[in-house]
């Protein structure tokens, strides 16, 4: 695999992974004729170009030149980990947990975060939220629930 | 003349006032803010204006367009840390000219360049934009299918990298356009068995995951060594009277340029700024001095670039049809209060029309008066570090999404958005594009079922229509002359790919999208920055 460009292998290969759902999915809903477009027409057209390009795409892929594929792991598992911590504590907590929450996880997608310095950026954005969201905008979200 | 005896009343309303205040000062805010460019800065705010009233709401987000596009070019010349792919042509010289000590000096000529294309791009748009719409009344389903087809060839071409992906962008996000129910039938589409999907994904939701959470993560990638941005004082601002001589002339280029090109459906206030460089290139008698603080590589750009926002409302207001990812948000934020662009809106809402075109001028005034004397705290928001950003950003967009419409399931979508958007950025795809095709997608698919309802289901008689016909050719031959390039430059020599700004100038099809490609930065901000630490060249 060594002189590829792995970018646009996989980049392709996934928008046709893509392409091909739309496209089994269009048959379903009825195709129709030019002049009388069922539910499926226009994304089956639409789709089969997807898949073509997406072909495409990963063929040149293959004729080079290299390209490696980097993906920084921190960043991207602990920046949507903190969407998920949004989540689950705004359900149960209320909101300025869930702000607290957010912070404190995504803090952890780089090395540079220091403990004490989280703990008063967490404090500080929830002053902030609470400013902006609740006495300016006047947003009926409950700020502590379950305690 | 409406501008005058509508518009500014509107817009000078205090309360107005106000929101366009805020909106400048918010957008500079979050503009200078390395790693969040215009894009990601109005989907931020998007969710906060939705609970003001529509021209309110408008007028708020075009000051943070302006702040944001203001607070871009700022961390461009200050840092090399272009917000948005229109400041990565202001960085070069911009840049350069801080370098040279002349940070202050390239502030206030991209800041007074701006200001004048702004002016001038306003005064085209007022001009031309009855007759405009006049016009545009005409437009039938087949018109309409045909020029919507053309901005999203346009909108590939934008992309940087290969026009390929452009392409396939652009149709992907056609595709998310599709999910949710079928306006004709009423069949739910491509819903996956959630009922949240019924009424599609929502605009908001997609470029807030796409540019919000993925430039995050982006941004976090590279090494967060800082460059110091240094001070920057108020007396350094005054341009020496030599800089002042040679910004004139290349400032009504660049707005020639920009108004131009920006009126144009899908091609947006970018192109016109990598156009205007490199015209501006072409007729300098010392080309030399181009990438080495040339302020004429700041002023043309930059004007071109106001020019182009301005006419760029020509299509979008008008027509229904976004210039650019920006353009297409500000038209999802009219959709959301239940505005529909299109010839009408001028008559039928005049207020709103004029009243936010007037406001953009509006703030474009604030912008002068608020931002030469508080250069010196942006400058200083500068050396906030990002570790201590981008938690806070991520909170806010949690709250943001979550007040839309107090739906966990949105949160949801934004985390797939935004690890989407970030693969496809690794992946060298460009999210942009995609944006562009998920708004004007539904909108295809309508305009086509009607128009091919009305031919019989003969596309020929698509093509005997003669403005369909005429707008159908030139997409055929744009896109073909995109294709041809690519060709060309796959086997040619690799000149384009370069240095830094001498691509830009290189070739003079830009329709063929090299200019796009070879240009330097894109549209995350971060992306220039991490580039150059890994390619030292």
């Amino acid at each position: 695999m060594a002189r590829y460009d792995r970018n646009d292998i996989v980049g392709g290969l996934l928008v046709v992974a893509l392409g091909l759902f739309f496209f089994v999915k269009s048959i379903d809903y009825g195709i129709g004729a030019a002049n009388r477009m069922l539910p499926g027409y226009f994304p089956l057209m639409v789709s089969s170009i997807v898949i073509v390009l997406g072909v495409a795409v990963a063929i040149k892929g293959f004729l080079g030149p290299k390209n490696r594929i980097e993906i920084a792991w921190r960043p991207l598992i602990f920046v949507p980990l903190g969407l998920v911590a949004f989540i689950f504590v705004m359900r149960w907590f209320g909101l300025l947990p869930a702000i607290a929450a957010t912070v404190a996880v995504s803090a952890l997608a780089t090395s540079e975060s220091r403990r004490l310095s989280t703990f008063v950026l967490a404090i500080v954005v929830c002053v902030l939220i609470w400013l902006i969201f609740s006495v300016g905008l006047r947003l009926p979200i409950a700020l502590f629930k379950g305690f | 003349m409406e501008l005058f005896t509508v518009g500014f009343p509107t817009a000078l309303s205090f309360q107005n006032l106000i929101y366009c205040f805020t909106g400048v000062f918010l957008g500079t805010l979050i503009g200078v803010l390395p790693g969040i460019g215009p894009l990601a800065a109005i989907s931020l705010l998007l969710p906060i204006t939705m609970y003001l009233e529509p021209t309110a709401a408008l007028v708020m987000l075009a000051g943070v367009y302006y702040g944001a596009q203001y607070g871009g070019s700022t961390t461009a010349i200050l840092l090399n840390l272009p917000g948005c792919s229109s400041s990565a042509i202001t960085a070069l010289d911009g840049y350069a000219m801080r370098r040279n000590g002349r940070a202050g000096a390239a502030i206030f000529i991209t800041t007074l360049a701006s200001f004048i294309g702004g002016s001038i791009g306003i005064l085209l748009l007022t001009t031309f934009a009855t007759g405009i719409a006049q016009a545009a009344r005409m437009f039938g389903a087949a018109e309409y299918f045909a020029a919507m087809l053309l901005a999203l060839i346009m909108a590939s071409t934008i992309a940087q990298g290969s026009v390929l992906k452009g392409y396939l962008m652009v149709l992907v996000g056609v595709l998310l356009g599709c999910v949710g129910l079928d306006v004709n039938s009423g069949v739910a589409r491509f819903e996956l068995g959630f009922l949240q999907l019924y009424e599609g994904i929502s605009m908001i939701i997609v470029a807030i995951g796409l540019f919000g959470v993925s430039e995050i993560i982006i941004s976090l990638t590279s090494k967060s060594s800082a460059p110091q941005a240094g001070k920057v004082p108020l007396r350094s601002l005054i341009p020496t009277r030599d800089e002042m001589r040679r910004m004139w002339a290349p400032t009504f280029r660049g707005t020639a340029i920009g108004g131009l090109f920006g009126a144009l459906p899908g091609v947006g206030a970018n192109v016109a700024t990598y156009c205007a460089y490199a015209f501006e290139k072409r007729v300098a008698r010392d080309k030399s001095k181009f990438g080495k603080g040339a302020v004429e590589g700041v002023a043309s750009p930059e004007a071109a670039n106001n020019a182009g926002v301005q006419t760029a409302f020509i299509p979008t207001l008008l027509l229904g049809i976004p210039g650019s990812a920006t353009m297409a948000v500000m038209l999802g934020a009219l959709m959301i209060h239940g505005i529909a662009a299109g010839p009408r809106l001028m008559t039928q809402q005049p207020e709103l029309f004029w009243g936010l075109i007037a406001s953009f001028w509006i703030g474009n005034v604030l912008l002068v008066i608020l931002n030469i004397p508080l250069i010196g705290i942006w400058v200083a928001l500068l050396r906030i570090p990002y570790k201590l950003l981008y938690p806070a950003i991520l909170a806010l967009i949690c709250i943001g999404t979550y007040s839309l419409r107090y739906s966990y399931f949105d949160i949801w979508l934004v985390l797939i958005f935004g690890v989407v958007g970030y693969i496809l950025r690794v992946l060298r795809f460009e999210p942009a594009p995609l944006l562009i095709g998920f708004v004007l997608g539904p909108m295809v698919e309508e305009n086509l079922r009607r128009a091919m309802i009305l031919a019989h289901g003969d596309i020929g008689n698509l093509l005997q229509r003669p403005i369909a016909g005429t707008i159908l050719a030139i997409a055929a031959i744009v896109l073909v002359a995109t294709f041809i390039s690519q060709y060309r430059d796959a086997f040619g020599a690799r000149r384009d790919r370069d240095a830094d700004g001498d691509a830009v100038a290189a070739s003079p099809a830009w329709m063929a999208g090299a200019e796009s490609r070879a240009a330097p930065g894109s549209v995350s901000g971060a992306d220039p920055a991490r580039d150059k630490e890994r390619d030292p060249t």
